[in-house]
C-alpha cells in the first residue's frame, strides 16, 4: 500500500520553526493526524496514474467558484446561430484563439483565452437534484449530498459532509513554511439560509477547514489579528506558544474532552502564522500598484482575486474565491442566478467584474511565471437553460431569464500544466448537451488532484474509519497541454 | 449488499430534460407529445407570476424540498453508491427456548386484510430474538393462504389455528375470519398509498411543484382530490382505459411498457399493479368520506427495538388504524427510513444494526409519522454495572437509560470544577478568585454546599443578567426591528420579568397578548419584531405564526407554509389557521419618538389560504380548539391555548431547552426541532421534568435549580472505558465553548480589567447590550453572537476556527487585558514577593482552581525580577488561551 505523505510537518524546512517556535513535534503546520484519517491510495492505481501526462505539473490550486449558475450561453458558449429565444441578446466576438468565440460582454476573456483552455461540455444529470447547494456540494466534494434535513431543507453543513477539494488537497500537500494553507474568501457558500455546505473539510476534522476570510477585500480589511501586536516581539510569541502547550499538558483530561474541536492545531497555527508575519503581509493589498488593482476591478471580486494571486505568493496552498453573492440571490443585485432576468444583470453588472477580474488573474499569473506550477478552475455549479423563459427547476422565471441547466455548461481552466489556448469539448448547437467529450465536474476534481500529483482514487478514512476515495472519477488527461 | 468500495461513476447523458424543454422533439409515444404540450401551457400561464424577490426565494425553497423528497425515494429505493457499507456478519445462532408471537393472535376482517406476525425467540436467559424472517406457517389451505411468506390472507370465515415453526420450535397462532368479502379499491385509501410507495408522487417525479412532463400529483398525495382529478378526469381521462384496465397510461408507464423517464416502477402482476387494475375495472372509485380514507394512527411492532450485536436484524410490522375503528397491515406500503445509517440501515421493513449507537427509525403512510427507537448495543463483555449515587429523580432516569445501555457514569466533578461550572452556566460569568477561594474553603459537605451556592446564584443579578440576554435573544431584541427607543424599553421589561421570576406561563401569556406603547407596555415588541410583508407588500402573520410555534412549541412550522409537512402531521391549512390568530394584530405611530402602538383591530382581518383563497378560521393545530367567542380577541384565546398546563408541548419545549443550556445537547435535539420523527434520547427524564415543571407552578428558577443540583449536572468531564463513546445520555459532562459574551466578560473578571465594549459605556459588560448584534462588535460577531433575527436557536454559533484562535492567541480581548496597566496582575505582583502565591492567585482567577505543584514548577515565572512582570503576564496570556478557560467543563 503505497501512502501519500500525511505528516505534515516532516518535510518542513525547519530553520526558523525551530529557532522561533517550539510548539512541538511534527505537526507544526497544524495539519494533525490525529484521528484516523490517515491518506493512502491504492498502490497500483497511484503508478499507473504517475505515468499519465501532467501529474504533478501544479503546487497550487486557485478555485474561482462561481455560484449561482452563470449562464454559459451568454459568458463563453455564444450560440450566434440559435433562434432567438436561445441565443439571447449578446453578440458573439472574437478571440486569441482562431474560430473560437466568446460572448461580447467578455471582452477582456477574448484577448487572453489563448492562455487557457475552455471546456464546453462540462455536463452532469442530477440524481434528482436541481437545486445550488446539492450541485455546489458535487462541485465542491465530488459527492451528491445523501441526506437532507427532516424538516425538509437540505441540511446545514456537519461534520460527516464530504470534505472540500481545497481541504482534501491542502491536507494532503500543505504548504512549505508558516502560511495559511487554504483561503476562502470572500464570502460563504451559501444557498438561502443553507451557508457553507461543501465549503468545509467536513470529515477530516476542524484542523483542516480553510481559514474562512469572510470580508471585503475591495474595502479595508481588519486583519490586525495577523500581525504581531505593538510591543510583542516574535521571541515574546514564541515563549507563550512554548508556555500554552506546557500549561495544556498539564491538564490532559480537558485536552481531551475538547480534543474534537482542535483548538490545539488552531492555536499552532495561529501562532505560527502571527510569528512569521507572512500572512499578514499578503493580505495587504495596499502593497500593489493602483493600476493592478484597478486591472483586477475595484470590486469584491476583482480584489478577491488580486488577493488569491498574493496569497498564493506567499505559500498559500490553495484559494478558493467565492462568487460574491447568495447562490440564489437577486439577479438584479449581485447574483448570478438569473431566473427573473438575465441580459441587463449580466452585462451592466456581472459580467464587467468576470471579465475584469478573471483574465487579470490569469494574465498576471502568467507574467509573474505563476501560472507554471498554479492551476486555475472557474466554473459555477451549473450552467443554465438555453431556452428563455422556461421552468426546468420548478422555479418560475421571467420572460428573458433563464433557469438551472447541469446537463451542459462551460468550465475555464489554466496553468498548472493545462493546454494554452485550447476548446475542449463541444456543446450542441443550442448549447443544451455536449456534443463531443463530455466532462463531469467530478472529472474536473479528479484533473486538479491529478495535476497536483494526487492519485484521485486515494482512499481517506471518514469520521467512522471508512476508506472513501478523493473522488469517484478519472481525469481528462488530454486538458493537459 | 452492496460491497465497501464501489465501481466508477458512469456518465449518462440524458435527452428527457432537452425534451421537456421542447428543445428536442423526439418521436416519443402519442401521449407523451400531448402531456408536453399541456406543460408548455401551463408554463406559459405561470410566467404572469411577477418574480419578487421573496417569491424567488419561496420557489427556490421549493425546488430544494423537491431535492429532499427525491433523496429519500433514492434512499427507498437502493443505497447510493458512496455511502454503501457491508453490513456486519449476522451474529451466531443462539439457542432458542420457546417462542412467542405478536401479536399472540389474529382477526382479519375481510377478503383483502392480510396480516403477519412478528416472530421472537426467546432465549434461557430471556433475550429475544427476531426469527421473523425464517419462520414458516402451517395452514389450513381452506381458510388460509400465505403470500410472501408471511402474510395470511383469508379464504374462508371462521376460526382457525395456523402453526408458526421456527428455530426447531412451533408455536400457535388462532386466526379468526370474520369475512371473505373484498371491499371495493378506493382511491384515497388503497391507490394512493401505493403511488406513494413507488415514488409516483415524490418531489422529483410528478410531485415537483409543476408535476412532470404533463402530469403533477400533490407532493407525496397531500392533496386527492387534485390527484383523482389528474389521473382520472385530466386529458379527458385519457389516463385510464376502464374497458381495459391493463392498457391504462396510469399502468403502461409506470410498468415500463411505454417509454417513462422514470423508469419501470410497477412489475405487471404485482401486488400494488393488480390492486391498481382492480380499481380501474370497479370504476374508478373515489371514497365517498375523505374523513375516514387516511389512517389517523400508526402503529409500529415492536415498539422499540434492541439489538444485542451489529449484524442483528429485526423486522417491523406497520398497522395504520382509520377513524372508524378499522386498521391494516400496512407494512408494504409504508416508507420507513433510519435516521442513522450508520447504527442502523433499513432494507423494506427490515432494520439491521450496523455498530454501536442509538437511532431513530421513522415509518411514513399517508400523512401519519411513527417513530421506533433503535438501540445496537454491541460487544459490552466485561461491563458490570455499580449502583450510582442519585441526588434527585433526574439522576434516576439518567441511570436507568445508562444501565439499559450499558454505559457507566462519569465520576463526580471537584468543587473546583463545580464552583466553575455552575457560575458560568447561571451567570454567564467565572467565579471570581474571592468567590471561588470562598467556596473551596467551606468546610460544609460538598453536596450540601453545592446546593447552597445553586440557590444563591439562581435568582441573583448576574443570573437576571444572563438569562435576561438569553431571552433577548429569543423574543427577537434587535434595533433593526424595533427601534433605537424600543429596543431598550423591552431588554429592561424582560430584565425585569427575568427578576421577579415572573411564572413561565404568565411570562409568555404576557408576551402573546401584549397591546399597548411599544415603550410603555414593552411586551409588545416582540410583535414588531414578527411583523412580516407579502410579496405586494401586504401585512402577513406568518412569521408571527411561525415563530411563535418554533420559541414557544419547539416546533418547526415553516415547511408546511407550502405544503403539508414532509415528516410531521402538520399540514398546510394548519399553517394558515394558525396564522389566523395573529392576523389581527394591527401596529399604528404612537404620539413620541420611537413609539408604536400594537393592538388587536376590531375593524378584522384574516389570514386567507393560498390555494382556495378561502378566510382561514383561527384553529390550533392540535388539542382543544380556543374559544375566540368569548375572548377580547384572538390573541387572548390563543394565549390560553398555548400557555395551558393541557398542552403538551408547552411545558415540555421548554424544559427540554433549559435543559439543553445546561448539557449543551436536548433530551429533544435540536431543542426547537421537536417532531414525531425526532423522538427524545429519554422519554421518562424529559416526562418527570416537565411534570416536576408544571407542579412547581412554571417555576424556572426551580427547574434550573433541579438541574443543577442533580448528579447528571455534576458529572465530570473525564470519560470511562465505559462511557467514552457517549453523547447522548449525559454519561459525562460535555464541554461547551464560551458564548461570545462570556468570553469577553470573563476575560474582564479573570484581569480585573475594565470592559469596553462598543456601543456600551466604558465598564459595562457584553451582556448588558440591549442590540442584536452591533456591527462595531468585530470580536462577539466572530464569537457567534446573533443578529437575533430569527427565532432558531442555531443563530447562535459556538464553533472554533483558526479566525478564532488567531482573536485569541493575538487579538485585542485577551492581549490588551493581560497588558492593562490597571489589570490584577500589577496589583499581584505588589502584593506578593513570592511567586507562588502570584500563580496561585492567577490559576484562581483564570481557572477558579489553585494549580498543582507541577503547574507551579511550569508556569514559566523564572525569579528573574526585571522579567517577573511580562513573565506573570505571560502565564496569564496562556491560561486564558487554553481550553480550560474557553470551554465550560
Amino acid at each position: 500500500m503505497l501512502s501519500i505523505p500525511g505528516r505534515s510537518g516532516a518535510t518542513c524546512d525547519g530553520i526558523s520553526r525551530r529557532e522561533i517556535l517550539r510548539v512541538g513535534g511534527a505537526g507544526l503546520l497544524g495539519v494533525s493526524l490525529s484521528r484516523l484519517l490517515a491518506v493512502e491510495s491504492v498502490a497500483s492505481a497511484a503508478s499507473t496514474a504517475a505515468q499519465l501526462g501532467g501529474f504533478g505539473r501544479a503546487k497550487n490550486f486557485i478555485f474561482v467558484f462561481l455560484q449561482g449558475g452563470p449562464s454559459h450561453l451568454d459568458i463563453w458558449d455564444p450560440k450566434p446561430d440559435a433562434p432567438e429565444n436561445i441565443r439571447g441578446q449578446f453578440k458573439a466576438i472574437p478571440t486569441k484563439i482562431k474560430g473560437e468565440y466568446v460572448s461580447e460582454v467578455m471582452p477582456n476573456l477574448a484577448k487572453i483565452l489563448d492562455k487557457t483552455t475552455l471546456i464546453r461540455s462540462v455536463s452532469y444529470t442530477p440524481a434528482g437534484l436541481f437545486n445550488h447547494t446539492a450541485a455546489i456540494y458535487q462541485m465542491m466534494t465530488g459527492y451528491t449530498p445523501d441526506k437532507v434535513s427532516p424538516s425538509g431543507q437540505l441540511e446545514p453543513p456537519n461534520r460527516s459532509d464530504y470534505p472540500c477539494l481545497g481541504a482534501q488537497l491542502s491536507r494532503i500537500k500543505p504548504p512549505v513554511g508558516p502560511m495559511l494553507p487554504f483561503v476562502m474568501l470572500p464570502r460563504p457558500l451559501q444557498e438561502s439560509g443553507v451557508i457553507g455546505k461543501g465549503g468545509s473539510a467536513g470529515f477530516l476534522g476542524a484542523a483542516a477547514d480553510p481559514y474562512y476570510l469572510f470580508q471585503d477585500p475591495a474595502k479595508e480589511m481588519n486583519i490586525s489579528d495577523l500581525a504581531l501586536r505593538q510591543g510583542i516581539t516574535a521571541a515574546r510569541m514564541s515563549r507563550r506558544a512554548t508556555l500554552l502547550e506546557k500549561v495544556n499538558a498539564q491538564m490532559p483530561e480537558i485536552e481531551k474532552a475538547v480534543s474534537e474541536h482542535a483548538l490545539n492545531d488552531y492555536d499552532k497555527k495561529a501562532l505560527e502564522l502571527v510569528i512569521s508575519g507572512r500572512a499578514r503581509k499578503a493580505f495587504d493589498l495596499t502593497e500593489e500598484k493602483k493600476e493592478t488593482r484597478e486591472k483586477y476591478g475595484m470590486h469584491t471580486f476583482g480584489q478577491s482575486c488580486l488577493l488569491a494571486r498574493r496569497l498564493i505568493e506567499a505559500g498559500t496552498r490553495v484559494v478558493q474565491v467565492n462568487w460574491p453573492a447568495v447562490a440564489n440571490g437577486n439577479p438584479t443585485v449581485d447574483a448570478f442566478d438569473t431566473h427573473a432576468a438575465n441580459f441587463a444583470p449580466l452585462r451592466d453588472l456581472h459580467c464587467p467584474k468576470l471579465d475584469s477580474a478573471l483574465p487579470a488573474l490569469i494574465e498576471d499569473l502568467d507574467q509573474r511565471g505563476l501560472l507554471n506550477d498554479t492551476i486555475v478552475l472557474a466554473i459555477g455549479e451549473f450552467g443554465r437553460s438555453p431556452k428563455l423563459g422556461v421552468s426546468t427547476s420548478g422555479n418560475s422565471n421571467g420572460p428573458d431569464g433563464r433557469d438551472h441547466w447541469p446537463y451542459c455548461y462551460t468550465a475555464l481552466m489554466a496553468g498548472g500544466g493545462i493546454g494554452r489556448g485550447v476548446v475542449y469539448g463541444k456543446s450542441d448547437a443550442t448549447g443544451s448537451s455536449p456534443a463531443d467529450d463530455p466532462v463531469h465536474p467530478t472529472q474536473l476534481l479528479a484533473t486538479v488532484y491529478h495535476a497536483m500529483g494526487i492519485d484521485p482514487h486515494s482512499l481517506v478514512h471518514n469520521h467512522l474509519g471508512q476508506p472513501r476515495e478523493l473522488v469517484q472519477a478519472e481525469p481528462v488527461i488530454k486538458l493537459f497541454g | 449488499m452492496p460491497p465497501a468500495r464501489l465501481k466508477k461513476i458512469t456518465l449518462k447523458y440524458d435527452a428527457a430534460p432537452a425534451v421537456e424543454q421542447g428543445i428536442i422533439s423526439s418521436g416519443f409515444e402519442l401521449g407523451l407529445r400531448t402531456l408536453v404540450a399541456m406543460e408548455a401551457s401551463t408554463s406559459a400561464k405561470r410566467k404572469k407570476h411577477t418574480m419578487s424577490n421573496r417569491f424567488q426565494r419561496l420557489s427556490s425553497f421549493v425546488a430544494a424540498f423537491t431535492v429532499v423528497m427525491g433523496m429519500f425515494a433514492v434512499n427507498a429505493l437502493a443505497k447510493r453508491a458512496e455511502t454503501g457499507e457491508a453490513l456486519p456478519p449476522k451474529p451466531a445462532a443462539t439457542a432458542i427456548e420457546s417462542l412467542q408471537l405478536e401479536p399472540s393472535s389474529l382477526s382479519l376482517s375481510d377478503g383483502r386484510d392480510g396480516r403477519q406476525v412478528l416472530v421472537w425467540g426467546v432465549t434461557k436467559d430471556g433475550q429475544k430474538i427476531d426469527l421473523s424472517d425464517e419462520a414458516t406457517y402451517k395452514v389450513d389451505a381452506a381458510f388460509i393462504s400465505v403470500a410472501d411468506g408471511r402474510y395470511l390472507n383469508p379464504l374462508r370465515a371462521g376460526k382457525t389455528n395456523v402453526t408458526v415453526s421456527a428455530a426447531g420450535k412451533t408455536s400457535d397462532l388462532p386466526v379468526e375470519v370474520l369475512s371473505v368479502n373484498r371491499p371495493e379499491m378506493r382511491f384515497a385509501k388503497d391507490v394512493m398509498p401505493i403511488l406513494a410507495s413507488v415514488g409516483c408522487n415524490a418531489g422529483t417525479c410528478h410531485g415537483s411543484a409543476k408535476g412532470k412532463n404533463g402530469f403533477k400529483l400533490s407532493l407525496r398525495g397531500y392533496d386527492s382530490d387534485n390527484d383523482y382529478n389528474a389521473l382520472v378526469t385530466d386529458l379527458l381521462g385519457r389516463r385510464i382505459d376502464k374497458v381495459r384496465p391493463e392498457r391504462s397510461l396510469m399502468l403502461l408507464k409506470p410498468a415500463g411498457v411505454v417509454p417513462h423517464e422514470g423508469g419501470k416502477a410497477l412489475s405487471i402482476g404485482s401486488r400494488q399493479y393488480e390492486a391498481i387494475v382492480q380499481w380501474i375495472r370497479e370504476g374508478v372509485h373515489e371514497e365517498p368520506d375523505l374523513a375516514t380514507a387516511r389512517p389517523n394512527q400508526l402503529d409500529v411492532l415492536p415498539s422499540h427495538v434492541d439489538l444485542d450485536l451489529p449484524g442483528r436484524s429485526q423486522r417491523l410490522v406497520v398497522i395504520a388504524k382509520y377513524p372508524d375503528g378499522t386498521s391494516r397491515d400496512v407494512t408494504r406500503d409504508a416508507v420507513i427510513t433510519s435516521s442513522k445509517d450508520e447504527v442502523a440501515k433499513v432494507a423494506g421493513p427490515v432494520l439491521t444494526g450496523i455498530r454501536r449507537g442509538e437511532a431513530a427509525v421513522l415509518v411514513r403512510y399517508e400523512g401519519n409519522y411513527a417513530a421506533v427507537n433503535v438501540s445496537v448495543m454491541g460487544d459490552r463483555a466485561g461491563f458490570a454495572w455499580s449502583p450510582q449515587v442519585e441526588y434527585n429523580f433526574i439522576d434516576k432516569h439518567v441511570n436507568a437509560k445508562l444501565l439499559k445501555r450499558k454505559t457507566l457514569p462519569a465520576e463526580e466533578c471537584t468543587d473546583a470544577e463545580f464552583v466553575r461550572r455552575v457560575y458560568v452556566d447561571v451567570t454567564g460569568l467565572i467565579p471570581t478568585s474571592a468567590q471561588a477561594r470562598a467556596f473551596l474553603e467551606d468546610t460544609t459537605s460538598s453536596r450540601q454546599k453545592r446546593e447552597s451556592l445553586a440557590a444563591k446564584l439562581i435568582g441573583g443579578k448576574e443570573y437576571v443578567d444572563n438569562w435576561s440576554n438569553k431571552w433577548a435573544d429569543l423574543l427577537q431584541c434587535n434595533t433593526k426591528a424595533l427601534g433605537p427607543e424600543a429596543v431598550w424599553a423591552f431588554r429592561e421589561w424582560i430584565r425585569e420579568e427575568i427578576a421577579q421570576n415572573k411564572p413561565y406561563d404568565q411570562f409568555v401569556y404576557e408576551i402573546v397578548t401584549a397591546q399597548g406603547s411599544s415603550l410603555t407596555h414593552p411586551a409588545v415588541n416582540f410583535y414588531r419584531a414578527l411583523r412580516d410583508k407579502d410579496d405586494n407588500g401586504k401585512a402577513t402573520p406568518n412569521k408571527m405564526g411561525e415563530d411563535i410555534t418554533q420559541t414557544f412549541l419547539g416546533v418547526r412550522f415553516n415547511c408546511n407554509k407550502c405544503h403539508d409537512h414532509p415528516f410531521e402531521r402538520w399540514t398546510q391549512k394548519q399553517y394558515y389557521e394558525f396564522g389566523a390568530f395573529f392576523a389581527r394584530v394591527n401596529f399604528k405611530a404612537g404620539s413620541h419618538t420611537g413609539e408604536e402602538i400594537v393592538f388587536a383591530d376590531y375593524r378584522g382581518g384574516e389570514n386567507l389560504q393560498p390555494k382556495t383563497l378561502a378566510i382561514a378560521a383561527p384553529h390550533v393545530p392540535y388539542g382543544k380548539q380556543p374559544d375566540v367567542d368569548s375572548a377580547h380577541h384572538r390573541q387572548e384565546a390563543f394565549g390560553r391555548w398555548l400557555t395551558a398546563k393541557e398542552n403538551p408541548l408547552f411545558a415540555r419545549s421548554f424544559v427540554n431547552r433549559t435543559w439543553s443550556y445546561y448539557f449543551g445537547i436536548g433530551i429533544i435535539d435540536p431543542a426547537d426541532d421537536i417532531r414525531a420523527s425526532n423522538p427524545p434520547s429519554n422519554p421518562e427524564l424529559l416526562d418527570a421534568l416537565t411534570a416536576d415543571f408544571i407542579q412547581s407552578g412554571f417555576d424556572v428558577q426551580h427547574l434550573m435549580k433541579t438541574i443543577v443540583t442533580s448528579r447528571t449536572y455534576q458529572s465530570s468531564v473525564k470519560t470511562n472505558r465505559w462511557n467514552e463513546d457517549d453523547k447522548l445520555n449525559f454519561s459525562h459532562f460535555l464541554p461547551r465553548r464560551l458564548s461570545a459574551e462570556q468570553v469577553m466578560d470573563c476575560v474582564a473578571i479573570a484581569t480585573g480589567t475594565r470592559p469596553r465594549v462598543a456601543g456600551l459605556p466604558d465598564g459595562m459588560r457584553s451582556i448588558y447590550l440591549a442590540d442584536g448584534l452591533a456591527d462595531a462588535n468585530d470580536f462577539l460577531k466572530l464569537f457567534g453572537r446573533p443578529k437575533r433575527e430569527t427565532a432558531c436557536e442555531c443563530e447562535r454559533s459556538s464553533n472554533l476556527s483558526l479566525a478564532h484562535a488567531l482573536s485569541l492567541v493575538n487579538g485585542p480581548i485577551i492581549s490588551e487585558a493581560v497588558s492593562d496597566p490597571g489589570n490584577n496582575i500589577a496589583t499581584l505582583l505588589t502584593k506578593f514577593k513570592d511567586n507562588r502565591k502570584v500563580i496561585e492567585e492567577l490559576y484562581l482567577s483564570i481557572l477558579g482552581r489553585l494549580p498543582t505543584d507541577n503547574e507551579v514548577q511550569n508556569s514559566g515565572l523564572g525569579g528573574d525580577p526585571a522579567r517577573r512582570l511580562e513573565e506573570t503576564q505571560d502565564l496569564a496570556w496562556a491560561l486564558l488561551n487554553g481550553p480550560a478557560f474557553l470551554f465550560n467543563r
